[in-house]
């Protein structure tokens, strides 16, 4: 039994066995590169989400040229710089849904700045200028650190302070330095799964 | 070790076959996986939702554009989106230069019996999606 | 002779291919790329619901009866192409219709599935401030499925709310009398392209509905007798005389006429039926578009009840009521409640 074409059998059964088993664990290995496609669903969902949010709160339910200044409810909470009611508004829209088991995410986080354009600004500072408005947890700084990846949504406001008569001066030009003056101004908010 | 090419060493054969299949088995998941990723991709990269807002940014800018103009706050508005467009969203939003005194609009340039028009003219292009438009807002004529 | 070396050898070949094989199916699931798919096309079904208006577009679809519904290429629910997620009611109300479209209808006109070699299965849900309508397709399963959520708003049907208790009464020395009630739309008004689709009254697509209120509390109870409803009748200004129309046909396509009385009952009628009015409360007129002459913008359409009045001699307080009403946006009468848009949201789920 035991002679010099032995155990040739055995071998190739070893050499066939690793070569599988070598191929099974590299191709494992390259698909799992390819993993990051989900990430960008769920991203792209969220993105929509946050999108649409922020168009329904730039848009008055009713026509604004015939009641007035129809209201519009993202316009006025932020040129009443009303942070609170922001996170009410914006956290009660992406959390809407026709069934609480269809999630896109089960806790979503969010921050939003403004970005303004002042007309004169400080020496050797930009002319686009920016501060924090509002977030979903307490402490801004907190929500910097450690998150997962985040989207960034974007939507233009149009404000002019003369809707909200000012008392004496509209909310937003008293608490950041925003000039007095109708303006655009860009909100962006970042959202990612807590 | 001469038997070996007699024996043809079928044992390792299978064992190559069998990597082979699995190979053409990963090329195939592979591809389907890049097809998934590049729609979702494509959905996150072309700028559906910035030019959605633009556009109506600039049409309820237009509809107010006379009060602006009389309040002296239209050009700094325009100065406004346009910037913010650059800076923050490296985006290129452009006046159409035809119109000099009026850069964005020329109010009352058509008109038919019941309507003038105020040609808005739109211009996106983000580095990736270019995107223009002329919109006409119309507003009825007072009699 | 078979060898021990042998067995050994394919053994070891034949476990580790188990072991391989095992490992196979770790790997697609790992991959879920049937799932990515699943997205995309939930993705795709948001947009042309939320974004698109349908086709063909004008006359919009909603419009198209049983027998033209092949006429339909696309089920979008957008008011128009310029308003994207404003959804309008009539299409609403088309869509989530359990009797108009079928699963095939959905699925070729809404969710594009290459019948029928790859048929998607769909769950369509919208939930419009608290009202979920009846939602489209099967139940959502237990296992993962593509998704989106789109928010929306729906833009609620305009209407004319008329009190007759607060109208003005006239009277008179006749025991008969003939008076009107006139409502007029001035399409040049209606058609102002300065206001967002998003808040148009647009006769060529939706309802124009009337309502008169608290009738019978308007009548003077001891000297009328009794009180007709005798015709009603469109006119176009310009044009004498009333304009063809199918007065005497009761057809919810065209129109319905309904009086309703204290205790709430409702009656149909034609434009050409004579009603007693005497304990009715509310006249209710619902005009389903296009409105006559709705494609042209200078049309004046004048809808006229006329009513007949028979008073005894008791008080010799002989009181009617009438009154010309403007239905439009500027509404100098105080009866219009204009297009509002309500929150909603819609979820697509595909699996």
């Amino acid at each position: 039994m035991v002679n010099d074409q032995a155990q040739m059998y055995t071998l190739e059964g070893f050499a066939a066995g690793v070569l599988m088993l070598l191929t099974a664990y590299l191709v494992l290995g390259t698909t799992t590169v390819y993993t990051p496609g989900d990430v960008h669903i769920t991203d792209m969902q969220l993105q929509q989400l946050g999108s649409d949010a922020l168009a329904m709160m730039d848009l008055p339910d009713t026509e604004p040229e015939i009641y007035g200044s129809g209201e519009n409810i993202l316009e006025k909470l932020i040129v009443t710089d009303n942070s609170t009611d922001f996170r009410t508004y914006f956290l009660d829209n992406i959390t809407r849904t026709t069934d609480p088991k269809k999630t896109v995410v089960n806790d979503i986080q969010f921050n939003a700045t403004i970005y303004y354009r002042m007309e004169s600004p400080p020496v050797n500072e930009s002319e686009i200028q920016s501060y924090h408005f509002c977030s979903s947890g307490n402490d801004a700084r907190s929500d910097l650190v450690s998150r997962e990846p985040a989207v960034r949504v974007t939507r233009f406001v149009t404000i002019d302070a003369k809707h909200y008569p000012p008392n004496p001066k509209p909310q937003i030009t008293l608490n950041h330095d925003v000039d007095e003056r109708a303006q655009v101004v860009l909100l962006e908010v970042l959202l990612w799964r807590g | 070790m001469e038997r070996l090419n007699d024996e043809g060493q079928w044992i390792v054969l299978m064992g190559f076959m069998v990597c082979v299949g699995i190979f053409f088995l990963a090329i195939i998941i592979a591809q389907s996986t890049v097809v998934g990723q590049t729609t979702s991709e494509g959905v996150l990269e072309f700028p559906k939702n910035d030019i959605q807002d633009l556009r109506s940014e600039m049409i309820e800018i237009a509809k107010n554009w006379e009060q602006y103009v009389g309040d002296g706050e239209a050009d700094d508005i325009m100065k406004d989106l346009v910037t913010l467009s650059m800076v923050r969203k490296n985006t290129v939003v452009k006046y159409a230069p035809d119109y000099s005194s009026d850069p964005t609009f020329k109010t009352g340039a058509m008109s038919d019996s019941y309507n003038s028009y105020t040609r808005i003219k739109i211009h996106f292009n983000n580095g990736v999606t270019e995107y223009d438009e002329t919109f006409l807002l119309s507003r009825p004529k007072t009699p | 002779m078979l060898s021990v070396d042998f067995l050994a050898g394919f053994t070891i070949f034949i476990l580790a291919l188990i072991m391989v094989i095992n490992m196979v199916p770790g790997i697609m699931i790992g991959l879920e790329s049937q799932n990515i798919d699943y997205d995309a096309v939930a993705y795709r079904t948001g947009v042309i619901l939320v974004e698109d208006p349908g086709w063909p577009a004008n006359p919009p679809w909603e419009l198209k009866d049983e027998y033209h519904k092949d006429d339909i290429h696309r089920l979008g629910l957008a008011v128009s192409a310029n308003t994207p997620n404003v959804l309008s009611r009539a299409k609403i109300n088309r869509f989530f219709n359990d009797s108009f479209f079928t699963d095939e209808d959905y699925g070729q006109k809404v969710i594009f599935a290459d019948m029928p070699y790859a048929p998607y299965a769909y769950n369509i849900a919208l939930k419009v401030g608290d009202e979920l309508l009846p939602p489209r397709g099967d139940d959502v399963p237990k296992r993962s499925y593509g998704y989106i959520r789109r928010l929306v708003k729906v833009k609620e049907p305009h209407y004319a709310s008329i009190d007759c208790t607060n109208l003005v009464r006239s009277e008179t020395e006749e025991n008969r009398t003939t008076t009107y009630f006139s409502v007029e739309l001035d399409y040049a008004k209606l058609y102002d392209k300065s206001i967002s689709e998003a808040y148009r009254i647009d006769p060529r697509f939706e309802p124009v509905n009337i309502t008169f209120e608290n009738f019978d509390q308007s009548l003077n109870s001891t000297d009328t007798n009794e009180v007709w409803l005798n015709g009603t009748r469109f006119y176009k200004e310009g044009v004498a005389g009333e304009i063809p129309f199918g007065y005497d046909i009761q057809d919810d396509e065209s129109y319905q006429l309904i009086l309703e009385d204290n205790s709430g009952a409702t009656t149909y009628h034609t434009l050409d039926d004579h009603c007693q009015l005497n304990d009715v409360s509310k006249i209710r007129l619902i005009l389903a578009p296009p409105l006559p002459f709705a494609y042209e913008t200078d049309t004046v359409l004048t809808v006229k009840m006329s009513l007949d009045y028979d008073f005894i001699d008791v008080n010799k307080t002989k009181q009617f009521i009438n009154g010309t009403f403007e239905y439009n946006y500027q509404d100098p009468d105080n009866v219009m409640t204009l297009p509002t848009l309500t929150d909603g949201v819609l979820e697509v789920c595909v699996w």
